[in-house]
């Protein structure tokens, strides 16, 4: 965990809201793992008071990118930093995905602006495959975001919510169908709406298969003082039956079958 | 020519007037990869209940103009987790422990206050009184001087530590609580605590908080904290620590001037994790600026 100053090498819409944020740092670069999030300091006055978490997309050599879509006043602030201007960084924060044996098929399971942690996992593992659900063919982030990275295309499931690329439907219905056919040793990692990671882990604990979801959440502070955002997860050990666990330190990355939705 | 920043709690002696504000600093280990924790005059740990605590449902924090709105309701480890898990740590750093602690009954206080009086290596007791009493209807234990006073009273009976009370407030007459844990005892007073305030959520017309009632805390809350740090100044004997929206040594040296003999940084841990070190930085500028060697020449030293 590094808190410093980066300075923007670029910001750019690459899908209608859908921005990057690149940056050059060793020292981060070297310290990321996978499914990581970083808190941005974005200086535009009092209305941003708080840090922004972001997902760490990609990395690349000593280039460190960030993908975000413009949702609420932080993100749109974030959007008008331009090249060469500087900003406080505090990451890599969070637990991140776990390490899988090459043996092991990745499923990789993202929701709309849930795909900006997965750049980094198809870079750097080899057995995967992607299912990946948004609304509109113009959200689609592979393209803009990651064309560096190599795939086949038979890696690939998209849906859509309007049928305008992929198949109309829902991303979780592929991934009952792909493992209907074969669900021995696979693993999921999924990224996305909470109602679409909801069912992930029914289909996980249907077919039997261990799954990790990457839960976002409003957070104060990034590294577990606020107690600002947390989730119910399992624990036989406490009166209840769960804790309330951080999302920022503890997570964001969990065990589906562990994960209680309310 | 070496500054001095060393002030006084009553018996207690900080290396310098700079805490950390409960509840926005973990247990000082969070931080230990982002600042030296010995460079501070002292730590004040996440509130600790005699219980641990799951704390309230989500959503428990909302962004709001130049501050924050938080219901947290007191997730923490426990007391006895706390002693034996968090308090080995803390005890080897120069910066002073302070332990928060908070209960639903005077008797509970007493017993928390029992526990921690075993600790031989803390600055002291910091008791958050703003908490509602479960056997007296659930009246703010903070906002009636009586019950503050048999709280401090209690705690006192069970420990020889330090006792720093915390103050809310979301009073009529801060002056009167201030008097009434005084004389009840209090070794010192810190304050403010978070002010009441809501937020809502224009298209489901809900509250942004699970809870409703939250505190403010951050930059907004600094004047208002300011005003009521001058007015316990006026009233009490004992020394106070000013909370409140501090972020800068500007922030700081204002709750000094006014009378404070230390401060606490709360929210401004969240955005800025070196805040601590900056404002002590900073307050060694201002000192050597203005030619001053002590940094108990610029404590109450407000001209009116």
């Amino acid at each position: 965990m590094f808190l410093k100053n980066i300075v923007v090498e670029k910001n750019k819409e690459v899908k209608s809201d859908h921005f990057i944020m690149s940056f050059k740092d060793k020292e981060i670069a070297e310290d990321v793992r996978k499914g990581q999030f970083v808190e941005l300091k974005i200086n535009d006055g009092l209305g941003n008071l708080l840090r922004k978490p972001i997902s760490i997309h990609d990395v690349y050599e000593n280039k460190v990118s960030l993908l975000y879509k413009v949702i609420g006043k932080g993100t749109k602030a974030l959007s008008k930093y331009k090249k060469g201007e500087e900003l406080s960084i505090l990451g890599p924060l969070g637990n991140g995905f776990p390490n899988i044996a090459d043996d092991k098929e990745i499923l990789l399971v993202a929701g709309g602006i849930g795909f900006a942690p997965f750049s980094l996992i198809m870079r750097e593992v080899k057995n995967w495959k992607l299912f990946y659900g948004f609304r509109d063919a113009s959200e689609f982030l592979l393209e803009g975001a990651t064309s560096d990275i190599h795939y086949e295309n038979e890696q690939i499931f998209i849906t859509t919510d309007n049928g305008s690329m992929g198949t109309k439907g829902f991303v979780t219905d592929k991934l009952e169908e792909y493992l209907r056919e074969n669900s021995q040793n696979k693993i999921i990692f999924s990224c996305g709406p909470n109602i679409m990671m909801k069912k992930v882990a029914e289909i996980a604990n249907q077919y039997n298969v261990v799954s990790y979801l990457s839960l976002e959440e409003y957070m104060g502070c990034g590294i577990g003082v606020c107690a600002g955002c947390v989730a119910k997860i399992k624990n036989p050990d406490k009166p209840d039956g769960w804790e309330f666990k951080k999302v920022c330190k503890d997570g964001p990355v969990f065990r589906g079958d562990e994960i209680i939705w309310d | 020519m070496g500054l001095n920043l060393k002030v006084n709690l009553g018996n207690i002696e900080l290396q310098n007037p700079v805490m950390t504000a409960s509840g926005t600093f973990g247990y000082g280990d969070e931080f230990e990869k982002l600042i030296d924790l010995n460079a501070l005059g002292g730590i004040s740990i996440k509130g600790t209940t005699l219980e641990e605590r799951q704390g309230n449902p989500m959503p428990r924090i909302i962004e709001t103009s130049g501050g924050m709105l938080n219901a947290i309701g007191f997730q923490n480890v426990g007391i006895d987790r706390f002693i034996k898990e968090k308090y080995p740590y803390l005890k080897k750093l120069k910066a002073k422990t302070f332990v928060n602690m908070t209960a639903n009954t005077v008797e509970e206080f007493g017993v928390l206050a029992k526990k921690i009086d075993e600790l031989d290596q803390i600055g002291g007791v910091e008791v958050n009184i703003s908490c509602p009493n479960i056997k007296a209807g659930g009246i703010n234990m903070g906002t009636d001087s009586k019950m503050a006073a048999s709280v401090v009273r209690e705690v006192k009976k069970n420990t020889s530590h330090h006792v720093m009370v915390k103050l809310t407030p979301n009073v009529t007459d801060i002056k009167v609580i201030a008097k009434a844990v005084e004389e009840a005892g209090a070794d010192s007073i810190s304050l403010i605590n978070t002010l009441v305030g809501m937020a809502v959520d224009i298209k489901t017309r809900k509250s942004k908080i699970a809870n409703v009632i939250s505190g403010l805390s951050g930059p907004a809350v600094k004047p208002v904290a300011v005003k009521l740090i001058w007015e316990v100044v006026n009233t009490v004997k004992i020394p106070v620590v000013g909370i409140g929206g501090i972020s800068t040594a500007e922030d700081a040296l204002e709750f000094l001037i006014v009378g404070a003999s230390a401060i606490q940084v709360g929210t401004a841990n969240f955005y800025n994790p070196r805040a601590t070190i900056e404002i002590l930085e900073g307050l060694k500028s201002y000192m050597k600026e203005n030619k001053i060697n002590d940094i108990n020449e610029v404590i109450g030293t407000f001209e009116s």
